[in-house]
């Protein structure tokens, strides 16, 4: 099988048989779906095709974005619904969105220019960190709708933004480390040219009047350094003291501390020495590691944490005369009847009044086909209608949900989470207990030779052993790290994560969507008639053209289309090409068409369709759920780790076996519910296992939040993003190959960068306890040896370009 | 050294501006987003519309560079 021609917009595989192209930068490019045509016809059309030419990732595929229907868009219109997220200025409205669908910075600046290009929209702002689309428009001329309509022409879905409080706390947080982080940078630099003056190296002719003045001004700019900038250090010390841990912060705050305190003696009396410099030096350095840490881990966090919408927008309402009316999600009530056409997600558990579909709970169930149901039937919210239109009465909303109770289910999988210990905490630890020690003691030997320099002694001590660079050894490395996997497609959202790589022992995968591709693609044909395969498939892709259904889709889309299409859920369509009848589905029900014996199914595993005629079968289809292609070199470099390795899937169809046996997977469950999964893994934990989970659906969300470390991949879930440690963004498998990799790395760079700290530091002390050391040198040692630790952590920005090489060689015995 | 005595006063001044204008800066939102404007910069730059007008203004080079589109 040829690998298929990727979709000029979205990168997906362009279904064989479909055309759709448009002309793009001066050539005729091929694409997956009308989707992707519209998208790529709207952007031409608004001058913006160099779009292609900056992005540098493939663009989201628009049918993978959530249905907003024109009606439901509509509702944004209205003044109550607008009450919350718009704000009037005069003739001008400003409102924040929050956009889906954005895979690089080219996405930031077309939807800015396509958005300015719109006579009514004043001003147009994305913030590419968050996602958050902020627009100031003429209300009167052009309603929201339409702004949300225009950003769908082009590809991206907005739902309107409100702060919530953590977010907005978050936000604060952040300005703050920001604003302390600036202070102690402005003044220190005032503050050192203060104090140097001093100092005897560069006294040449200060005035004992003037001497005075440059101590009081030192003092007055350091003030603010030590108050302002430094109060994350000192409650830190408080907090870690009331815990009886010693931590880093308990370090910093006792060299601030006693360097400041000593300082404002020096300034009153003029006896002793100042270390106001290094006052700021630790404040700048220490909030610098601490604040480009915090950035580099929340990148893209905030992005999607808002986007818990696994239920739609609005629904349709049946009135008591059988009238529709589209209203709010939050306008429902229990007993309501619902309309729900094909397409779209079910907004409230309830029973089926009327009509009967296929109900796809793949996000639910893991099951990978839909299920047919009909009048009775239980339904659940947040699940989608893929084929008929159903009438559903509601019996569960909101909090009584299925679905709510899997969320809740997460809250508590989330509080019982294991912390993994980090390797600076524990060498904090001793290094502080040391260094306390060694002070006491040479303080009393001082304090009986010569008790007038004993207290400066120690605090020379103090200063020089701060473990600056020892507390900026994990944070920079760290940082390089995230910033690294980042590029490679991976997104650490919490900051244990590349230190716990190397902790696991255990990987738990998931199936559908996961480890295999999550859509089903056709794999082969098999002509049985007259007709050869390529009339075949183009017959079966116009019966299903116009069908919702995951199968439908692995046929494509085709320029014919088939009329009086008939679909009787769970057993196939019917309907009309050119003068021939034809069915497409299970065998039985194609033969009772032309009432022929059901011709024997080929005996390789996949999912078989059979299409006939009148006159008898034509052709069997097979599909199947693909693997990913990278699968099997993820599973080998798990395996090359010595990790065990378990596939745990809500899918109870033989595909769970299979997958498993295909890729020497250790132990695989199927048909397991999300509380099953959950307590697999709590049976791991109690075994003193280290598990590292990967997954996509809100099934699996429980067992993400409870696992050590948990990767979802980028088509996943929102919910099942949020609650995950990282985003597989790129949905490459290998990527995580190469995190293993660099999660190796990283932890010896952390233990390199801490060896040369506690080196530096162990060479200063005894200099320090025979009072040798003065500011001066105390100042160049902790540059140099900052320098040193973030120098060496800056070698972890390089992409690991001959890991990656030895990687695939492992997978190269291992059929594909 | 009288110089100092006016030196250290205007020095405190700089900083306590600077620091009033980087507090302004932060809470305005300047420091928000770091890699949306270096990116959408550059963007500018490559832009047909942008290269065109560059073109008209240097008309010796336009000949070389048609161009794909109006």
């Amino acid at each position: 099988m040829t690998t298929p021609l990727p979709c000029y917009h979205c990168a997906l595989p362009v279904p064989a048989g479909s055309r759709f192209t448009a002309v793009v930068l001066g050539e005729s490019r091929e694409f997956c779906c009308p989707g992707c045509q519209a998208v790529a016809e709207a952007i031409v059309a608004g001058g913006l095709e160099s779009y292609y030419q900056h992005r540098s990732e493939a663009s989201a595929n628009p049918e993978a974005l959530p249905v907003q229907l024109v009606d439901e868009l509509e509702l944004y219109d209205r003044a109550d619904v607008q009450q919350p997220f718009v704000r009037h200025e005069g003739e001008l409205a400003e409102t924040t969105l929050l956009m889906e669908g954005i895979s690089c910075a080219a996405c930031g600046w077309l939807i800015e220019k396509h958005l300015r290009t719109l006579p009514a929209v004043a001003e147009a702002r994305l913030n590419l960190s968050n996602h958050r689309l902020h627009v100031r428009w003429a209300d009167g001329q052009l309603p929201l709708s339409q702004i949300l309509g225009e950003l769908r022409h082009i590809g991206y879905a907005a739902h309107p933004y409100q702060a919530d409080r953590a977010s907005e706390q978050l936000a604060s947080e952040n300005r703050l480390a920001l604003r302390q982080l600036g202070v102690a940078g402005l003044l220190w630099f005032q503050a050192m040219m203060a104090t140097m003056a001093t100092w005897p190296e560069f006294n040449i002719d200060l005035s004992p009047e003037l001497h005075t003045i440059l101590r009081w001004v030192a003092l007055f700019l350091t003030t603010p350094i030590v108050f302002y900038s430094c109060a994350p250090f000192f409650k830190g010390a408080m907090r870690d003291l009331r815990t009886r841990h010693l931590t880093m912060d308990v370090s910093v705050s006792l060299a601030i501390g006693a360097a400041y305190v000593a300082g404002i003696w020096t300034s009153i009396t003029g006896v002793g020495e100042l270390y106001f410099d290094a006052v700021g030096m630790f404040a700048l350095f220490l909030l610098a590691g601490r604040y480009l840490e915090r950035r580099a881990r929340e990148r893209t966090a905030a992005a999607t944490a808002q986007l818990v919408n696994l239920l739609p927008a609005s629904c349709l309402r049946l009135d008591n005369a059988g009238q529709s009316e589209r209203i709010l999600l939050s306008e429902l009530r229990l007993g309501d009847r619902v309309l729900v056409q094909p397409g779209s997600v079910l907004p409230a558990d309830g029973k089926i009044l009327d009509g009967q579909s296929s109900i796809d709970e793949s996000v639910l169930t893991g099951e990978y086909l839909p299920q047919p149901r009909t009048k009775g039937d239980a339904v659940t919210a947040g699940t989608l209608n893929v084929e008929g239109v159903l009438t559903v009465e509601v019996q569960a909303l909101g909090q009584d949900t299925r679905l709510s109770a899997i969320v809740r289910l997460l809250d508590r999988a989330q509080a019982e989470k294991p912390r993994l210990a980090e390797i600076a905490d524990r060498a904090a630890q001793w290094f502080l207990l040391l260094s306390l020690i060694a002070a006491a003691a040479i303080g009393l030997l001082w304090w009986e030779l010569d008790s007038s320099r004993a207290f400066w002694i120690v605090l020379a001590m103090l200063v020089a052993t701060c473990p600056c660079a020892l507390s900026l050894a994990t944070p920079t490395a760290l940082t390089a790290a995230t910033g690294t996997l980042h590029k490679l497609g991976l997104l650490l959202t919490r900051g244990h994560v590349l230190e716990g790589l190397n902790q696991i022992d255990t990987v738990i995968f998931d199936k559908t969507g996961t480890l295999t591709e999550g859509r089903l693609v056709l794999r082969s044909i098999r002509p049985l008639g007259a007709l050869d395969s390529d009339q075949c498939l183009s017959l079966a892709a116009a019966l299903e053209n116009r069908s919702e259904h995951p199968i439908a889709r692995a046929f494509g889309r085709a320029p014919l289309a088939a009329e009086d299409v008939h679909s009787t859920s769970g057993l196939g369509l019917e309907g009309l090409v050119g003068e021939q009848r034809l069915r497409i589905g299970q065998a039985d029900f194609v033969c009772d068409l032309s009432g022929t014996p059901v011709p024997s199914m080929p005996k390789e595993p996949g999912q078989w369709l059979l299409l006939g005629d009148r006159q008898g079968p034509l052709a069997w289809f097979a599909l199947d759920d693909r693997l990913r292609d990278d699968a099997p070199a993820l599973l080998a470099a798990c395996k090359a780790r010595g990790w065990r390795t378990l596939l745990l899937s809500g899918d109870n169809s033989p595909m769970v076996a299979s997958v498993a046996a295909e890729l020497g997977i250790d132990e695989a469950r199927g048909g397991l519910r999300p509380d099953d999964k959950l307590q697999v893994l709590q049976q791991l934990h109690k075994d003193g296992r280290k598990v590292l989970m990967l997954g996509d659906g809100v099934n699996d969300v429980p067992v993400l939040a409870a696992a050590d470390i948990s990767v979802a991949m980028g088509s996943a879930t929102d919910l099942a993003k949020t609650s995950a440690d990282a985003v597989l963004l790129s949905n490459r498998l290998d990527a995580l190959v190469q995190a293993f990799t660099l999660a190796r790395r990283t932890r010896r760079v952390i233990i390199e960068n801490l060896l040369w700290a506690a080196l530096y530091n162990g060479l200063m002390l005894p200099f320090a306890a025979l009072g040798w050391i003065t500011p001066v040198w105390a100042a160049v040692g902790m540059s140099i040896s900052s320098l040193t630790v973030v120098l060496n952590a800056l070698r972890l920005t390089r992409l690991p370009s001959a890991p990656a090489v030895s990687a695939s060689s492992e997978t190269r015995p291992l059929p594909a | 050294m009288p110089a100092l005595y006016v030196m250290i006063p205007a020095a405190l001044l700089i900083v306590a501006i600077a620091v009033y204008i980087f507090f302004w800066a932060v809470d305005s939102g300047q420091y928000d987003d770091l890699d949306g404007p270096a990116h959408s910069i550059l963007f500018d730059d490559q832009d047909p519309n942008h290269t065109a007008a560059v073109d008209e203004a240097n008309p010796t080079k336009a000949d070389d560079k048609a161009p794909p589109h109006a």
